[in-house]
């Protein structure tokens, strides 16, 4: 009995340690995307019309931005191919 | 005999998917080691790798509607063996096949949807033929389908206030889920004793209406449907319809199998027997307007290049997902041909004595549309059969209920959804106008307008009760956007694969080209006039689009073979 006790207690204070860790973890996860988001305004800045860092700094990051020019590129001319994706999306027939 | 008729089916579908299929995924030059757009464009919204169950599930769900079982029910008129030959045939060699090419092109074209590889590979203009047979084809879908709900609410009641309920099941599902982000497994077991309550309210409160007073109905919901946003209604009940299906599926499936019932409806009747408009409709071509997607569709191009396509993890998964799902869907119109041979004969003859099996041919259509009119043919069979079987344990009365539920809420989602479609076509159809008529442009797309257009016009065509006019007629259009989905599938499969058997695809999309092509000629010559002389306004509205799709067929296939020999860039 006392055992258990002690066991079901050890398993909420590790319950405790578990939650404080995955809310570390999100945190971190929140801040990583914060930061890319940062990162792309910084390098994408005068696509917007704000001031930025040099376009030269701008140039040679660019490469590390190559899978979200991808998938801006892809978007943009999805943009115009629309009525198969819905037909999908809302399940006709 | 039953019995006999799925296994021979599910023999039949097995086989052919290995054989064939796999034939069709080597001239394809399919292998694992191209990596899917899935992979290549990953963004976590629409790209993304799903497993190929869960891919299978969603395609499935989305293809299965109420289309492929009404067909079968008015093929029934030529005799079970040509309507359920038809549904294998044209399963195995051109729905199947068409599925596929469209999938497969799509993932090679990073998940661009078939009318973008038309455009490509064939010319700019095809791409416009697609946007305007798709809004023929959607407002003939709200005329066909509006029909074929008044009719079962009609016929049926019980069915009218269980859909009710559903709706209101549907809304509060949709609350748990996205408001208060329940539990998703709570919410579904909740939203399944929902769907069985809602089943057990209608059979309680049946609600009894004329059918002008239900088309006027509808037409209001189709509008308020396809205007809220989806999450509010259309998605909590595309998910609890989705259960509704496999429900029905499994039911009717068991009961197939141990019914062991003779098959009462003669095998073959007549070549020509009175189907639309009580006109001699002859086999060839008039099959592809009748049975439509029990054996092959157009929609399922646009549904497989949408988001089945960006979301296939590798190309191997193309042949299950898009050749298996065809397959399975044949296997749903297959149960449905099974039920009316076995219970069909029965039910008429019970319903009018005067019924002969020697005058089926004649007696058929008209008798059925008395008396079980459309899909209430398939709800009474299918009751029977699973009354025959072992689980005649379930009221009958629950099981006729069911079926009509699963007939109507795929009816009816297609209905609001064809109007949420339109009103985008019409945006999108409209966009050469954009620059010179600014004004008129945005009253026509505005979004109440572009929503009452489609849904007026359908309506107004439903009012009719012409059903036997407007189904083959909606089926043109859908049977026209097949034959250009495999054309441009076969020209996809010349020009980038370099494939050296094009027959494969070349030849099933030529016969279904010269068929359909056919079938409108038919349909417009033989059919039309009489509709004309007893109802001006649908006849000359449906003779208009049947005109329009035609001319719209001859300018699509004289690019097809002006680009046919044309040789690529890369050559």
């Amino acid at each position: 009995m006392k055992i258990k006790f002690l066991a079901s207690f050890k398993n909420i204070l590790k319950d405790f340690d578990r939650h404080n860790k995955s809310q570390a973890t999100d945190l971190l996860e929140y801040e990583l995307e914060e930061m890319e988001y940062v990162f792309a305004t910084l390098v994408y800045s005068s696509f917007i019309g704000i001031p930025g860092i040099p376009e030269f700094v701008a140039f040679e990051l660019l490469p590390c931005m190559e899978t979200e020019l991808a998938t801006f590129e892809q978007k943009n001319e999805n943009a115009d191919d629309m009525l198969a994706d819905l037909f999908s999306k809302l399940s006709f027939e | 005999m039953t019995t006999l008729l799925l296994i021979g089916g599910l023999v039949l579908y097995i086989l052919l998917y290995f054989i064939y299929g796999k034939k069709l995924e080597k001239i394809v030059c399919c292998t694992e080691e191209n990596e899917a757009p899935s992979r290549t464009f990953y963004d976590g919204v629409d790209y993304i790798p799903a497993q190929k169950p869960v891919l299978f599930g969603h395609h499935f769900a989305s293809i299965a509607g109420a289309a492929p079982i009404i067909g079968p029910v008015l093929a029934m008129a030529w005799g079970w063996a040509p309507a359920i030959l038809w549904v294998w045939i044209g399963n195995v060699f051109m729905g199947a096949v068409h599925d596929y090419l469209a999938i497969m092109a799509s993932v090679r074209y990073q998940g661009k949807s078939i009318q973008f590889v038309a455009t490509d590979i064939i010319s700019p203009r095809t791409g416009y033929t697609f946007y305007w047979l798709v809004f023929f084809l959607l407002i003939l879908v709200i005329g066909a389908f509006g029909a074929v709900i008044t009719g079962m609410f009609i016929h049926d009641p019980s069915v009218a206030s269980s859909y009710l309920f559903i709706i209101l099941s549907a809304l509060l599902v949709g609350v748990m889920m996205y408001r208060l982000q329940w539990n998703f497994y709570l919410s579904t077991l909740i939203g399944i004793i929902l769907l069985a309550l809602s089943l057990y309210g209608g059979i309680i409160l049946p609600i009894t209406l004329n059918w002008n007073t239900w088309i006027i109905i509808l037409f209001f919901y189709i509008i308020i449907a396809a205007s809220i946003p989806v999450n509010i209604l259309l998605q909590p009940r595309d998910y609890l319809n989705s259960w509704l299906l496999y429900a029905g599926l499994v039911i009717g499936g068991i009961a197939a199998l141990f019914s062991f019932h003779e098959l009462t409806v003669p095998a073959f009747t007549s070549f020509a027997p009175i189907i639309s408009h009580g006109k001699p409709t002859p086999f060839w071509p008039a099959i592809v307007l009748i049975i439509a997607c029990g054996s092959l569709s157009g929609f399922h191009s646009l549904v497989g290049s949408g988001t089945t396509s960006k979301q296939i993890d590798k190309e191997t998964d193309v042949l299950p997902i898009g050749y298996g799902g065809m397959l399975a869907e044949g296997l749903l119109s297959t149960i449905v041909i099974i039920a009316i041979a076995g219970f069909g004969y029965g039910l008429l003859k019970n319903a009018d004595p005067s019924l002969s099996i020697n005058a089926w041919a004649q007696q058929y259509t008209p008798m059925m549309m008395e008396h079980y009119p459309k899909a209430a043919m398939f709800t009474h069979s299918y009751a029977q059969m699973v009354d025959s079987s072992f689980l005649r344990f379930i009221p009958q009365k629950i099981i006729t209920v069911l079926a009509g539920m699963w007939v109507a809420s795929f009816a009816l989602t297609t209905l609001d959804t064809s109007n949420r479609l339109a009103r985008y076509t019409i945006s999108e159809m409209l966009k050469p106008m954009k620059n010179s008529m600014e004004g008129l442009y945005n009253v026509l797309t505005h979004k109440w307008i572009a929503s009452v257009i489609p849904a007026a016009i359908g309506m107004w065509l439903a009012w009719s009760k012409n059903f036997t006019v407007l189904w083959p007629s909606f089926s043109t259009a859908n049977q026209l956007i097949a034959s250009i989905a495999l054309l441009t599938g076969t020209m996809w499969l010349r020009k980038k694969i370099k494939a050296e058997r094009v027959n494969i695809a070349l030849i099933p999309a030529l016969l279904l080209w010269i068929t359909v092509t056919g079938a409108i000629i038919w349909f417009g010559i033989f059919v039309m006039p009489s509709t004309i002389a007893d109802d001006p306004v649908t006849g000359i509205i449906v003779l208009a689009i049947e005109i329009i799709m035609f001319i719209l067929n001859i300018v699509f296939i004289t690019d097809f073979i002006k680009n046919y020999k044309v040789r690529t860039y890369e050559d």
